[in-house]
Order: structure tokens, then sequence, then C-alpha cells
């Protein structure tokens, strides 16, 4: 087999109910979309994919909860016996939903991106909606479905981030992710919100691994700033897979993530018009990130110990940068460049 | 009991609250925490024999179970053998 198996579908709801500033993928805002792929296509999708040596599929968006199959969708997964992975806004999610999720083992993911309603909605834009992440987080646990929170991280919530982590374990989640948002989509728009690195990795550094025996706390940070008792721990260093995962986006654009949405020339093909095993064995771009990554990284990647398991961290930011997929990660190249990038790391 | 080296290509680099290995010929990184980082640098490093090890580990942790760490050492030397990191002196 020359080529390594599709793990994972990355499944993009083109749709969302909120219109938040710094989401990357650019969703409609309740939109009557159209052309979208019927669940009849979907599932043809997944049969697919199952050849190729699909475990997993992840819904997200958008808000994946939105999609008018999702039932439907989520059924046919727990029939298939794929692992569920879904990354919401928690917007949607009350008690019948949980209940429903329950039956599935999905690992869910929701956005908290502050401990009250003001400061969530300085991204979301509507304060109701930290009511309703925080109630359905609620929702979840109490049907024992303990959710990954989501923050991301900026000027107008830094302050606020230790009560986000406290917030977030009190209500059961089982970790909170803190990410560091990147100049991609409408985050384009908050350059004067966004975190300088040196101020993202004194975060990262004030915590000080900081974690609970049944709540974790993770930085989206590249593994060249961990602590190495963070590297220790089982899952950690992790990041984005993207050697064995594939985007799909819900009119059935192919990418390599969620990315074709934004950057028309990441689009593969078409599910309507491609089957999935001629991309992932045959495509050119699959096939350069198949054979060119990590070897090939630019950057200070290019003599990072870590580049074997970082992989150039988000290759899709990289690109949406500076035109080069393999151009090296941003975060660190910033860092590297501002004399913040730890000399032991280097090789 | 013989003693090992590092391999040629595995660098080890000094950090606060351990170390990292870094492996040149496979890429892979193996953090250690700061006792495995110490069993690293006694072994590989100022090849110390087992006994010597143990003595250094008693000074500067709180050892109750002294046979327990004994048998850490030899767990780690295993592990760093079968990441083959290590390899007999001279060899």
């Amino acid at each position: 087999m020359d080529h390594p198996p599709l793990k994972t579908i990355y499944f993009y709801n083109r749709n969302c109910n909120l219109r938040c500033r710094h989401c990357w993928i650019l969703p409609g805002f309740n939109e009557d979309l159209a052309g979208e792929l019927t669940f009849t296509e979907v599932q043809d999708l997944v049969f697919q994919g199952r050849a190729l040596g699909l475990s997993g599929v992840k819904l997200l968006g958008g808000e994946p909860l939105m999609l008018p199959y999702i039932w439907e969708f989520i059924d046919f997964l727990v029939s298939e016996k794929l692992r569920i992975m879904i990354e919401t806004n928690g917007t949607l999610v009350d008690d019948d939903i949980a209940a429903r999720l329950a039956g599935c083992d999905p690992f869910v993911s929701i956005s908290l991106d502050g401990s009250d309603d003001e400061t969530h909605a300085l991204l979301r834009g509507n304060p109701e909606s930290f009511h309703q992440a925080v109630s359905g987080i609620r929702a979840l646990v109490a049907r024992d479905i303990r959710p990954q929170v989501i923050c991301c991280l900026h000027s107008g919530n830094r302050h606020d981030l230790a009560d986000t982590v406290e917030l977030a374990r009190k209500l059961g989640a089982s970790s909170i992710k803190i990410n560091y948002i990147s100049d991609m989509g409408r985050a384009h728009g908050m350059a004067e919100e966004r975190l300088s690195v040196k101020e993202f990795i004194d975060i990262y550094n004030s915590f000080g691994g900081k974690s609970f025996d049944d709540f974790r706390i993770l930085f989206d940070i590249p593994p060249a700033f961990q602590s190495v008792s963070t590297l220790a721990e089982k899952g950690s260093g992790k990041t984005c897979g993207i050697r064995n995962i594939i985007g799909v986006l819900s009119n059935g654009d192919i990418s390599i993530c969620g990315i074709g949405n934004i950057e028309k020339e990441l689009l593969l093909g078409n599910v309507r018009t491609h089957s999935l095993e001629s991309v992932w064995k045959f495509d050119g771009t699959i096939r350069m990130i198949r054979e060119d990554l990590p070897g090939k990284l630019g950057g200070v990647c290019g003599r990072c110990m870590f580049r074997k398991s970082c992989m150039g961290r988000c290759i899709a930011n990289t690109y949406h940068q500076t035109g080069k997929l393999l151009g090296g990660d941003l975060f660190c190249g910033e860092a590297y460049r501002l004399g913040f990038f730890p000399e032991t790391r280097l090789i | 009991m013989s003693k090992h080296v590092l391999r040629d290509g595995v660098v080890y680099r000094k950090e606060a609250d351990g170390a990292l290995i870094y492996n040149h010929s496979t890429g892979d990184v193996t953090p250690l925490n700061a006792m495995a980082a110490y069993m690293c640098e006694a072994l590989f490093m100022e090849r110390q024999d087992r006994e010597t090890v143990l003595a250094g580990i008693k000074e500067r942790w709180n050892v109750r179970d002294e046979e327990r760490v004994r048998s850490d050492i030899d767990k780690f030397i295993t592990g760093m053998k079968q990441l083959e990191l290590i390899e007999e002196e001279g060899a």
C-alpha cells in the first residue's frame, strides 16, 4: 500500500447559527445554502472512506448540529461502528440532544470563551450563546458525556482565563483546550486583539503545566514550547493529523481540511465528481503532503526536533498566510525571529 | 555488569523539568522526567554503576523503597535499549 489509511473524515457544515468574529471557516449565517449533499451522498462518502481505512468522523462547522440530516448521520456512524467527534458551539445542545448523543459515546468539544456572558460574547456576538453553551455542557455531563471546552484566547478575555478554566472544571468538562487565534478568515479583523506570540507563551508558562486528576488544561501551543512534563503526558504533543485526514465540506467539496472553504486553490475535487479513493491516492497536494511532510518543512520547523510529530502544526494556516503549505509554522517562526524559540529544541 | 552510553546520533538536552532525548536516525523525541534525566546522565554520560546511581537518587529524592528504585533503574536501562538510544560501552 503506497498510501496511509484515511483515518478520519473532517466533515464541515457550511452553515452556522453564530457569526463568531474569529471563525476561520467563514460559514454562512443561518442561510439556506444551495447544493448541499444529501444524506444518501454522505452515506456513500463514508462507505468510500471505509474502504480506505476510515475509523472515525469529526463533525465540525459552522455548526454541525444544524445539518438537516444530523441524527440520521450520527445513527449511521454508530451503526458503522465509527468513532464520532463533534465540535459544536453548544447552543443547540439540550437534554434531548444529550440523551441521543449519550448513546453513541462521542468526543464532544464545546466553545466557551469566557466565564460570563459578556466576555464570551466578545467573540460570539450573542451573550445568550454563553448561557446556551453552559446549559449544553450541563446537559451532556448529566448524561455522562464529559465534553472538552475550547477557549479562544485574545486580549479581551485573557484576564478571565483562570475563571474560565475553573468554570469548565466545575461544570464537569474533561479538559479545556486554550487556542491561539491565528490570522485566518474573520480573525483577520482582530489584529489589535490578537495576542502576540510572546504573550501566549507567557500565559502558557504561567499555568506551569497545571492540571487536575480528572481535568486537563491543554494549550494549543507547539510542542517546542511545551514543558517536559506536559510532553510526557499521554496524548500531549499531538497536533494536526494531516497525513491521515481529509476534509469534506457539506456541499461535497474535498480539501485537506476545512481550508477549502476559504482557499479555493486547496479544493481537491467534489464527492459528486471525484471518488474519495482517487483523491486520497492520486491527488497531487495530498501526495505532496504525504511525501514531503515533515522532511521538506521550511523555516524554523526544518531545525526543530519536534518536526516529525508536530508536522509543522497547521499547514493550512501557513498556506493561508504565505501561499506555501510547507513554509513552516508561523507561530514558531515568529518566536524564533524574536528570540523566544527555545535553543534546546533546535537540532 | 556492562555499562552503556548514548548511541551516536542521540542528542541529550537538559531542560528545567527534566530532559529531552532526540534520535537523529528516527526523528523521535523522548521526554525524561527529572529522575529519569538524572539516571540518564549518571548511567550513560558519567558511566556510573547502578549502586552509585541509586545512592545519588537517595541523596536527591525521598526514597522509601530502595528495591523499587533499583528496579526502576533496570527498567529505565531496558527501555532505553528498546528505543535503541543506548549501546554497550565500546560496542
